[in-house]
């Protein structure tokens, strides 16, 4: 019994030395109210807007009003923000739907593939898997326009940028805005 | 332009919101928090995957064993600059010291010894074991962090799948491959105790070869805390001489050299790694006597080659890999006793060490079927080859019939027939079978056996069960059962009769028998909980019963006790991480487990100050350690020490990275147990407040 006063007594002291010490860091350097999204959120959020700026040729939709699939790939750090970003969105009649697998047979039902974390070697297979097939293919993983695919994003001064290569896309009959090409850096 | 966010938002919905209506062209200029950065919440709960519990890579949820995952960024966030400093986040894993060498001491569930084999270590699977001591090596000096990707720690058994030693639990050390680094990085840290320490990481992909290669070095003094009394201050007093350095400081300087090379070629992967520690300073002294003299130096080199390939027939993947290594130790002038010692009978002080070289080779082939409906099976067979190939012992003096050492006048080295430890050789081939069966589609049972035919003492089964239920989308519940064994080391076996005791070649293995009942919960996208209660028995404890010289498998060990976490994203720029375990473990005789703790706490915040600024706060509380029955000092007294660690990071973009560090921020005088007898008066100081700087850059 005198045991556990005592240890109950440390950990009281112990949970106060943190609290304190934090509270007091907290209230002197945080500065109230502004926010910066993540690097993830902003990325979710270009994914839906790339279908505004491309147009996909019919035969890449069964029906007038299927689904558009928004694909994602390997580890990510979307958490549940693709899925807000894409909630009553719309490519012309097509309802905007995620799809987040990590089998390779559910690749050629994707328009756009957003590859996540995985080994290049894995990442060169699912190029190939998707090759010749009207998806457009977003990837942060370095190297990715290099190794064949359209658009990649990068970070710089803690912006989220892409590097977009349009002869890729327009090779699969995708057509691409103008604006796309403007706000990216283009690669040919 | 730069758009600046002077939004007020709380939820994720309102960011991605605020995000969905800007211009296109500005979400260019958004600043955002980089995904690399700290981020103790998505990076440890809805991201984590581990490979350790069965070989399959999984969530940490749904794996069927109790597991935590250390990743780089926590690592990083925490300021750890070793191994041990990261591990003690995990809940319920204590890192302690031993007074000799100042090697480390992995505590979980009550079981504990000084030399600690009860835990496996392995780095990319492959084990970091000496088969002499049956631990870490005799001169362990720490494990430096710039190579690791992640390290994954099962609490509790882990024979079924990986053999001798996987007993109190396991910790898998992952290393970073070329796509995780892209890149060169160059980093150096200096502190107190004239600590210095620098790193070259260089990772990139190259066509189809993936490079890693890490080469980190340090050289400390170690921190100097007075030692009052030693053991030589007791032999003084007993008989009147005045020999003892004591009141003098702890020895426990070194210098590390630690190199990994990783190359991987389309299924062909090949590692190399290197770990090299100089003076290693012996910390109270090989006879818990302060000896400035004597120094540890050790070095490993392993090299592993494997092969891995997918549907190699229909159905299977297969897993094929040889590792080669070698473990020398060769101390130097280890003085047991100081001059003058024992009334002036070895006026230069008393010698005694060895020095050894152990080769190890350790072939495995294992594959997964997934041919048959719902079942995952994995099958592997394996064979371990431990060989002491040398051994020396250095010593002035020699034993005669009744154990009096007889003084040399010299230190030398003794006949190969005099030597208190001869070469010897273990041999193993083991089997292991494993299924994973989706039952229903929310539970699965994993079973798996593993059977292993030692050459020295014999057979062991050890099996395991493993029922995973997703309870609700939120919960997931497991149920647990598993056997492992501690396999004897060459010195509990084969020591010859010496001033250390005596080995006994009949010893079994050590086995323990091990149930665990676990919750998962995700009580919201902010708050993550897990909640788990264990049993266990230990039969064929190796002890010396009695305060007898030899070892015999004589003794038991009982334990239960939990462990629980909480995660807590608290805002968007802060989360905090908790963890508190207890336990209750007795011999035989009912008495407690000396030494081991008996409740530990942990937390850790992390804020995002400004960006690019952040902020880590630890504090670890340890309490509820019991004297021997026969040791009557006061009780070990608890202790809680607060760590900070500053950084300002630009990832990737401006290249450096910045941290200062402090630790022990109170000042407290935290001990660790010492051992009762000849031994030192008090318990073993750790390091008062002492602080970092590191700065490193990215090319």
């Amino acid at each position: 019994m005198c045991n556990s006063i005592l240890y109950y007594n440390a950990l009281k002291n112990a949970i106060y030395h943190l609290l304190f010490f934090n509270l007091l860091l907290l209230s002197t350097l945080v500065p109230a109210n502004t926010i910066i999204p993540r690097e993830s959120q902003l990325q979710a959020v270009f994914l839906m807007r790339f279908s505004s700026f491309i147009s996909w040729p019919k035969i890449a939709f069964m029906e007038s009003n299927s689904p558009f699939k928004l694909c994602v790939f390997g580890e990510h750090s979307f958490g549940d923000n693709l899925n807000i970003a894409i909630r009553e969105e719309y490519y012309d009649e097509h309802p905007i739907q995620t799809l987040y697998t990590a089998n390779i047979d559910d690749l050629s039902q994707c328009h756009t593939l957003f590859i996540g974390h995985v080994p290049s070697y894995q990442l060169k297979q699912l190029l190939q898997q998707v090759e010749n097939k009207p998806i457009l293919t977003v990837s942060a993983n370095k190297q990715f326009i290099k190794m064949g695919g359209m658009i990649e994003f990068y970070t710089q001064q803690n912006r989220v940028r892409f590097m977009i290569h349009p002869q890729r896309i327009k090779d699969l009959q995708l057509a691409v805005n103008a604006n796309l090409l403007r706000v990216g850096d283009v690669v040919q | 332009m730069s758009f600046t966010n002077t939004v007020v938002a709380q939820t994720e919905s309102e960011v991605v919101a605020y995000l969905k209506q800007l211009d296109f062209a500005q979400m260019v200029t958004v600043e955002v928090t980089l995904d690399e950065a700290f981020n103790v919440f998505d990076g440890l709960v809805k991201a984590q995957k581990v490979s350790v519990a069965t070989g399959l890579t999984q969530t940490r949820q749904q794996a069927p064993a109790i597991t935590s995952v250390i990743t780089r960024q926590d690592i990083e966030a925490i300021g750890a600059r070793d191994l041990d400093e990261a591990l003690e986040m995990v809940p319920g894993l204590h890192v302690g010291k031993a007074g000799i060498n100042n090697n480390s001491i992995y505590t979980m569930r009550g079981i504990h010894t000084n030399a600690n084999p009860e835990v496996l270590l392995m780095i990319n699977g492959t084990p970091f074991k000496s088969v002499t001591s049956g631990n870490r090596g005799i001169a362990w000096g720490g494990f430096p962090v710039q190579s690791i990707d992640r390290i994954e720690v099962i609490r509790g058994t882990g024979s079924a799948l990986y053999g001798a030693d996987a007993f109190a639990g396991v910790i898998n050390v992952i290393t970073r491959q070329g796509h995780d680094i892209q890149g060169t990085e160059v980093g150096v840290q200096a502190g107190s105790f004239d600590t210095q320490a620098a790193w070259l990481v260089h990772g990139d992909v190259y066509q189809d070869l993936e490079v890693a290669a890490t080469l980190e070095v340090s050289d400390t003094d170690g921190y100097a805390a007075l030692i009052e009394e030693d053991a030589q201050t007791q032999w003084d007093r007993r008989l009147g001489t005045n020999a003892s350095r004591a009141p003098d400081t702890l020895n426990t300087g070194h210098r590390n050299v630690d190199a990994h090379l990783e190359l991987n070629y389309h299924n062909l992967g090949a590692q190399l790694d290197y770990n090299r520690r100089d003076d290693l300073g012996t910390n109270l002294g090989l006879g818990q006597a302060l000896d400035p003299v004597g120094k540890n130096n050790s070095e490993r080199v392993s090299g592993t080659l494997s092969y891995q390939q997918e549907n190699v027939a229909p159905d299977w993947d297969v897993f094929a890999k040889l590792n080669v290594q070698r473990m020398e130790y060769t101390p130097e002038d280890l003085q047991v006793y100081p001059p003058n010692a024992f009334g002036g009978l070895f006026p230069d002080g008393f010698y005694s060490y060895f020095n050894s070289a152990e080769n190890q080779a350790h072939v495995s082939l294992s594959g997964f079927y997934h041919g048959i409906d719902k079942h995952i099976v994995r099958v592997g067979v394996g064979y371990d080859y431990e060989a002491l190939d040398e051994w020396t012992s250095y010593q002035n003096y020699v034993l005669d019939a009744d154990f009096n050492p007889i003084p040399l006048g010299s230190t030398q080295a003794l006949p190969a027939d005099q030597a208190i430890l001869s070469p010897h050789t273990r041999r193993n081939q083991y089997l292991f079978l494993q299924d994973s069966w989706q039952l229903a589609p929310d539970w699965e049972l994993t079973s798996g056996v593993r059977y292993d035919d030692y050459s020295d003492f014999g057979s062991t089964i050890n099996p395991r069960f493993a029922l995973v239920w997703d309870t609700t989308s939120r919960l997931t519940s497991k149920l647990l059962y598993g056997q492992a064994f501690r396999a004897p080391s060459f010195l509990e076996l084969y020591l010859e009769a010496s001033l250390l005791g005596l080995g006994n070649p009949n010893l079994e293995p050590e086995e323990i028998e091990m149930w665990e009942l676990a919750f998962d919960y995700l009580i919201s996208d902010k708050v993550h909980t897990a909640f788990n209660v264990f049993r266990y028995q230990i039969d064929n404890k190796i002890g010396y019963p009695n305060g007898q010289l030899q070892a015999e498998n004589s003794e038991q060990q009982t334990g239960y006790g939990f462990e629980t976490e909480l995660r807590w994203k608290m805002t968007a720029r802060s989360s905090l991480l908790m963890n508190y375990a207890w336990q209750k473990s007795e011999d035989g005789q009912g008495l407690a487990i000396p030494d081991a703790w008996g409740q530990t706490f942990f937390a850790r915040v992390d804020w995002l100050v400004q960006p690019n600024w952040y902020l880590d706060s630890t504090l670890r509380w340890v309490g509820g350690r019991h004297r021997s029955a026969t040791d009557t000092r006061p009780q070990i007294e608890d202790y809680t020490l607060v760590d900070l660690t500053l950084r300002r990071k630009e990832v990737r973009t401006g290249h450096w990275n910045a941290a200062l560090g402090i630790r022990n921020v109170f000042d407290q005088d935290a001990r660790e147990p010492t051992t009762v007898g000849i031994g030192v008066t008090y318990d073993l100081p750790l390091p008062r407040r002492h602080w970092f700087v590191e700065l490193r850059y990215r090319f």
